[in-house]
């Protein structure tokens, strides 16, 4: 990945900063977090996603978000299920089988992955960076365009996968960011198999000085890891 | 207003997170959940011909309706629309080294002797939720076992291993799909809506085939 030079940068409390990579350069679809600064080796990223679908009518008015969805990632053993901004359901997002950070390694073949694989990132003495760009999951949109008879049409529907991403630091929770990804499917044809996916939009929230991880989050961690509950949470 | 109080069960079993309806006619009166113990209350606006409708989506899953009464707890059973059955979903021929089980789907078409119009409110869309299905759950490589009210019911599975955390250069596997359905005698199930109707009036067992479309 090739980060846009010019990216918004902010300071991390104790050292260094972090930038914010709302796209790669290369036009792939890949954000990233990007800590450069003092200690790198002792950082982690630790993400959470939450995905939604939610339909719209011809006019653009919600119908409402399809909470019936289960999907399953590769490499990643845990089924989600797709929720509301107000009832989110939010799974811990690495590939890791021991450790909850973005780039440990699998550690087991589950779920179509394989072993040692590990989410995008760059490590170094100075810098610590991770890297995402999720799976468009157009099945979701065709389930919300296959209406039933006495429904009302679906005009378009937008699925997003939201993220939030703490920095550790050691033993400390230290900055919080978040990134929305989004794909916008526009009428039933567009969501068809073999079809082309629709443009995403990543859209970051600011990133900022942090010093816990958020309780819904704290929940998801200690359910898939469980000797991580000791990070400072609410 | 009112308030309704009353207790939804299967087999005198508590059904938690069941979506407890209040319908007047056409029209949605109020929504609560049940609690751990099968437990709700809700305030409703008195309607005549008001009604209690349960819809229960967890392990055992089905519809159950009675009339609204404000004075006594309401008896929401599952039985008295129609018995749950158990029924049983495996992957016949296994699947590829390292995948789970597909994720099902399932959505009541009859249910006992409910009239059509009360079936469809499962699928109401109530609150900010607007569902595709009534039941969603991911199969294990040993299948997975529901309770289903009596009735008939479409579903469809597929096995889609897309990447959330993703490492450089991964490519996602191609989607598969249940492409077959039959019933443990062999007897194969009638197509629909890109899945198939599964006729549930007892214990049932369901093999499915998966593969590329």
């Amino acid at each position: 990945m090739t980060p846009n030079a010019g990216d918004p940068s902010v300071p991390v409390p104790g050292g260094g900063t972090v930038t914010t990579h709302t796209d790669d350069a290369a036009a792939a679809g890949w954000f990233g977090q990007d800590y450069q600064g003092p200690n790198a080796q002792q950082v982690g990223w630790i993400q959470f996603l939450a995905r939604e679908v939610e339909k719209f009518d011809a006019g653009g008015a919600s119908l409402g978000f399809d909470t019936s969805e289960v999907t399953l990632a590769q490499g990643q053993s845990e089924a989600r299920k797709t929720g509301t901004p107000s009832a989110p359901h939010w799974y811990v997002d690495t590939l890791g089988g021991a450790l909850p950070f973005y780039d440990s390694p699998a550690t087991a073949a589950v779920n179509g992955g394989t072993v040692g694989s590990a989410g995008a990132a760059d490590a170094s003495a100075g810098q610590a960076a991770m890297w995402d760009a999720p799976g468009a999951r157009p099945e979701l949109a065709r389930d919300a365009f296959d209406t039933w008879f006495y429904e009302t049409d679906v005009a378009t529907v937008t699925v997003r996968a939201r993220f939030v991403q703490y920095m550790v630091r050691g033993p400390d929770v230290v900055m919080k960011g978040g990134m929305t990804v989004s794909w916008t499917y526009s009428g039933e044809a567009s969501a068809a198999a073999g079809a082309a996916d629709p443009p995403r939009t990543n859209t970051p929230a600011p990133v900022a000085a942090y010093d816990h991880i958020d309780a819904a989050h704290h929940v998801a961690l200690v359910r898939r890891f469980p000797t991580f509950r000791y990070l400072p949470h609410d | 207003m009112t308030e309704l109080r009353g207790r939804v069960t299967a087999a005198d079993a508590p059904i938690p997170a069941a979506e407890v309806l209040a319908v007047a006619g056409d029209a949605l009166a109020g929504h609560a959940e049940t609690d751990a113990d099968g437990r709700f209350a809700l305030t409703v606006t008195p309607a005549p011909g008001l009604r209690l409708l349960a819809r229960c989506r967890r392990h055992a899953a089905g519809l159950a309706l009675a009339p609204a009464a404000e004075e006594d707890e309401v008896a929401l059973r599952l039985e008295d629309v129609a018995p749950p059955w158990p029924v049983r979903f495996t992957v016949g021929g296994g699947l590829p080294d390292g995948f789970p089980g597909p994720v099902l789907r399932l959505v009541p078409l009859a249910l006992g002797a409910l009239t059509a119009t009360d079936v469809k409110w499962a699928m109401r869309p109530v609150g900010e939720r607007s569902d595709s299905a009534y039941l969603s759950e991911a199969m294990t490589a040993d299948g997975l076992a529901l309770l289903l009210q009596a009735g008939r019911w479409w579903f469809a599975a597929r096995l889609v291993l897309a990447s959330d955390a993703r490492a450089a250069g991964a490519v996602d596997p191609p989607p598969l799909h249940a492409v077959a359905a039959q019933l443990a005698d062999g007897t194969p199930l009638d197509a629909m809506r890109g899945g198939w109707v599964l006729p549930v009036g007892g214990p049932t067992a369901v093999s499915l085939t998966i593969g590329e479309r």
